[in-house]
């Protein structure tokens, strides 16, 4: 204490202005008062206006402090206060030369009053802000805060006053002696920054998910809860989190809630008494973690043997094993073994090729190669060859064309390794259900992890037919050979020669001319009816009409086209602000987006329950590399086609499922879920 | 993982905000029949063709004392009926609990405070207050004459307990049922009511 005077006339002075003349410094100091400041009653509380200094350096900084006191069993609220109540309302009136910083809450704790909860404290609240003096600022600089504020114990009364405390300018700062117990009861009762914590939000069925890491070497909490900033968005009310090593909380959206937030904001509390700040851009679904991948890429794999692009070369390896039946089970093995590391070698190839032009900035799926017209072109050549040499127009010479392992005698090693690799070159315009989740991770994961999915998605492709040489006991399951297996083979020609067909309707679309992609068809299917009735025999000639009324049926004009709007971000946009918009993520080249499309979407009650929906159409076609349509993919979490997915306004994207039935795309399509 | 998934919704599913159905604007906003300050039964369905305005009271909640010790509520009142808009006040305070009353009450305190509204429904079971998630008073609806809900939330931007904030305020309701009136879109479609919670029973 220097002198008496100047300490009296810089006592920060608590005053309510309705009690006190404007000039309330000098009064106070007249009145002797002391630093302590003098709380302000108001409606079932109190308030104060506490400087950190008493005097404060110009072109300095001090902190101020709102200390509100709801009195025993009444409740003042928070910045969002939930459900019901009012966040405080303060107003500084500063000097020239004072300019005040963000307020710090202290963090609140959820209130129940019946169905509603509030977000609230039922103590003390310590509210502070940081005041920065300009460098030429002079004398005793009067602060004011008029303050407003909500407290509630069943019922509410509004809280009001007119705060105001001096300080004096001067070279020399001083502090206020009544700052420190304030400080230490304020402490440990703001967010701190939340990073440590490695805070992660996606969306979720129900609004997000903000997953929390614990930091090492800090146990586990027993008790976590997040506090938007923002109100309204949120349910007030949130369920329980998971707790562990991983903190999982559910934040639904609250009902009434239109648009999604970017961005995550607010604090999470745990144990009761530590906040942390999050401020995280609101995220995608989640991706599946390793494990799940691994999981469903595998499945993913296995079920890629059905689908119509790989179900030949399967079937022809089938085959060869029934021609060996009675050779040796080593043999059979050895087979088995190379045909799976065909399909291991040239899916890691494929890995290979993806993982490297990704790592040159190239945002590419699954399928990527058949966005070249080159590939596209080379394989439809291959099955062309392919399917002549199954009809017995050519035998295919040995090694790497004893593709079928069909080629007489006793088909090499190489034949089976290289049929494996057939099978995955194949494979790629086909989508299985579970692939599309378990490759959208893999695009988004370090190469080690996603050449493990490629891997697992191998195994599951290649396994059917190791499993089969190491079981000779499976084979007794098989009809035994005979006449009937030229027959087979030269039947599964014809899918081969579909493929080439549609493969040239690529091409043909790509210059414009579609109609030659239809004539490819035509050819193919007049081959099949042909070769039916050639056959002889009534069974036959009546496959053979079947399949021209089938092929007649089939190839007339479809069903008018749905009324599509190009995909673009915009248009998306527009869409979803709008009544929502129902996406189809196809290309030309994607079997299962075809059969998707034919099949449901353009069926009588697909097209019935689209144009019904209110939803705008959007076709997102990345036949060819198509930037912002990978984006969008990637933003749900996939990377390859088909992928189904309807926005609506303030609610996460929703994924139908890959292989659609037009029941499957009425549930997708219902409103509430 | 689908255990996870399922034991989660479970949970959410059983978080007390559930039993709030909180319509979502711009879909139909629910049907309901209730009782007003004379006993006879109201329903949404009877104004099939006006503008309807929902108004959640409570006299004794400050804000409320706000928006009518101001003439602020009487004034929307009767600009709006004026125009053709039928104003429910609704009453969901549980017998014993602040703002309850009966349909005499009900009427004097209308009489008193000079407003207007087409009707005072009561609600003391809080049937219809849970139906349409109102959380505070005032909490405003508006829904249009084909029956869909086109605003909820605050009366105004401001949620200061103070009357003189109201002359600087945006009005919401006023925004969302001048719009509706002439046909057009609302702009500010859902807010976050401020004011008292609704006294619900426990």
């Amino acid at each position: 204490m220097v002198s008496t005077i100047p300490l009296l006339l810089l006592a920060a002075s608590m005053a309510s202005e309705a009690a006190l003349p404007r000039d309330s410094a000098r009064s106070v100091a007249a009145s002797g008062a002391a630093a302590a400041p003098r709380p302000v009653r108001s409606a079932h509380s109190s308030a104060a206006l506490l400087l950190s200094n008493t005097a404060a350096a110009p072109g300095s900084t001090l902190e101020a402090a709102l200390i509100l006191s709801p009195d025993p069993g009444w409740h003042a609220y928070w910045r969002n206060s939930g459900d019901s109540g009012a966040a405080p309302i303060l107003r500084w009136r500063l000097p020239e030369g004072v300019s005040v910083g963000d307020m710090r809450w202290p963090f609140p704790r959820r209130l129940k009053t019946g169905p509603l909860t509030n977000f609230g404290w039922e103590g003390e609240a310590i509210l502070t802000v940081r005041l920065t003096l300009a460098p030429d600022v002079k004398g005793p600089l009067r602060i004011g805060l008029d303050a407003e504020w909500l407290v509630c114990q069943e019922e509410c009364l509004p809280a009001s006053a007119h705060l105001s405390a001096t300080l004096l300018a001067a070279a020399r700062p001083a502090a206020n002696p009544d700052w420190a117990a304030v400080a230490v009861r304020a402490e440990g009762r703001y967010p701190r920054s939340g990073a440590a914590w490695r805070p992660e939000s996606s969306a979720s069925a129900r609004g997000l998910t903000l997953r929390l890491s614990v930091p090492e070497g800090r146990a586990p909490p027993s008790s976590a809860e997040f506090f938007p900033y923002e109100g309204g968005v949120f349910a007030a009310a949130a369920p329980p989190a998971a707790l562990g090593a991983t903190l999982v909380l559910e934040l639904p959206l609250a009902e009434e809630t239109e648009a999604l937030p970017a961005r995550l904001t607010g604090i999470f509390v745990v144990d009761g008494n530590e906040a942390y700040e999050v401020d995280v851009p609101a995220g995608p679904p989640p991706a599946p973690r390793l494990v799940e991948a691994l999981l469903l890429a595998f499945a993913g794999g296995l079920l890629l043997n059905l689908m119509p692009c790989v179900f030949p070369i399967l079937s022809l390896k089938v085959l060869g094993f029934v021609k060996r039946a009675g050779g040796s089970p080593e043999a059979a093995r050895a087979h088995g073994a190379a045909y799976a590391a065909g399909v291991m070698v040239f899916l890691w190839a494929l890995a290979a090729v993806f993982l490297v032009l990704r790592a040159q900035g190239e945002r590419l799926g699954w399928g990527f190669q058949l966005q070249s017209p080159a590939v596209v072109g080379g394989l439809c050549l291959l099955f062309i060859v392919m399917g002549a040499a199954l009809l017995g127009a050519f035998e295919l010479g040995a090694g790497l064309t004893r593709l079928g392992g069909l080629a007489g005698r006793d088909g090499g090693l190489w034949g089976s390794f290289a049929s494996g690799g057939l099978a995955v070159v194949v494979a790629t315009p086909c989508t299985a259900p579970f692939m599309g989740a378990a490759l959208g991770a893999a695009a988004a994961m370090p190469p080690a992890a996603a050449l493990a999915v490629f891997t697992a998605l191998g195994a599951g492709l290649a396994l059917p037919y190791p499993l089969l040489a190491a079981r000779p006991g499976l084979l007794a399951l098989l009809p035994r050979p005979g006449a009937w297996m030229e027959t087979l083979k030269q039947g599964l020609a014809f899918p081969l020669f579909g493929t080439a067909a549609w493969l040239a309707g690529i091409l043909a679309r790509r210059a414009q001319a579609p109609r030659v992609g239809t004539a490819a068809w035509v050819a193919c299917a007049a081959g099949l009816v042909w070769w039916l009735w050639s056959r002889g025999g009534r069974a036959w000639r009546g496959a053979a009409l079947a399949a021209a009324a089938a092929a007649a049926l089939l190839l007339r004009p479809g069903p008018p086209e749905l009324p599509w709007r190009p995909f673009s971000p915009a248009a998306l946009e527009e869409a979803t602000a709008g009544n929502g918009a129902f996406v189809d993520f196809t290309a030309d080249w994607c079997v299962t987006c075809q059969v998707n499309e034919r099949v449901v979407l353009r069926s009588p009650k697909g097209r019935a329950v689209l144009l019904e929906s209110g939803l705008a159409l959007l076709k997102a076609d990345w036949t060819e590399r198509d930037a912002d349509v990978t984006a969008a993919l990637a933003e749900l979490g996939r990377a390859g086609v088909p992928v189904y997915a309807v926005y609506r306004q303030g609610r996460p994207p929703k994924l139908l499922p890959t292989v659609l039935t037009p029941g499957l795309l009425a549930e997708g399509l219902r409103k509430e879920d | 993982m689908m255990t996870r998934i399922a034991a989660l919704s479970l949970i959410v599913a059983l978080t007390p905000a559930a039993v709030f159905a909180a319509p979502r604007v711009d879909k139909a906003a629910p049907a309901f029949t209730a009782k007003d300050s004379a006993g006879k039964d109201v329903a949404l369905a009877d104004y099939k063709g006006k503008t309807v305005v929902l108004e959640w009271l409570n006299k004794g909640c400050p804000f409320v004392k706000k928006h009518y010790g101001a003439g602020n509520m009487q004034k929307l009142q009767k600009a709006y009926t004026e125009k053709g808009v039928v104003w429910l006040s609704v009453v969901s305070s549980a017998d014993g609990k602040q703002g309850h009353v009966t349909g005499a009450e009900a009427d004097a305190d209308t009489k008193a405070s000079g407003a207007s509204p087409s009707a005072v429904l009561l609600d003391p079971a809080g049937k219809l207050g849970k139906l349409y998630g109102a959380k505070t008073t005032p909490h405003m609806y508006v829904v249009d004459k084909d029956g869909v809900l086109r605003y909820n939330g605050a009366i105004d931007s401001d949620s200061s307990s103070d009357p003189a904030s109201i002359a600087s305020a945006e009005n919401y309701v006023a925004g969302a049922l001048d719009a509706v009136l002439a046909g057009k879109k609302v702009k500010k479609r859902t807010t976050k009511p401020y004011g008292c919670s609704v006294k619900y029973a426990d």
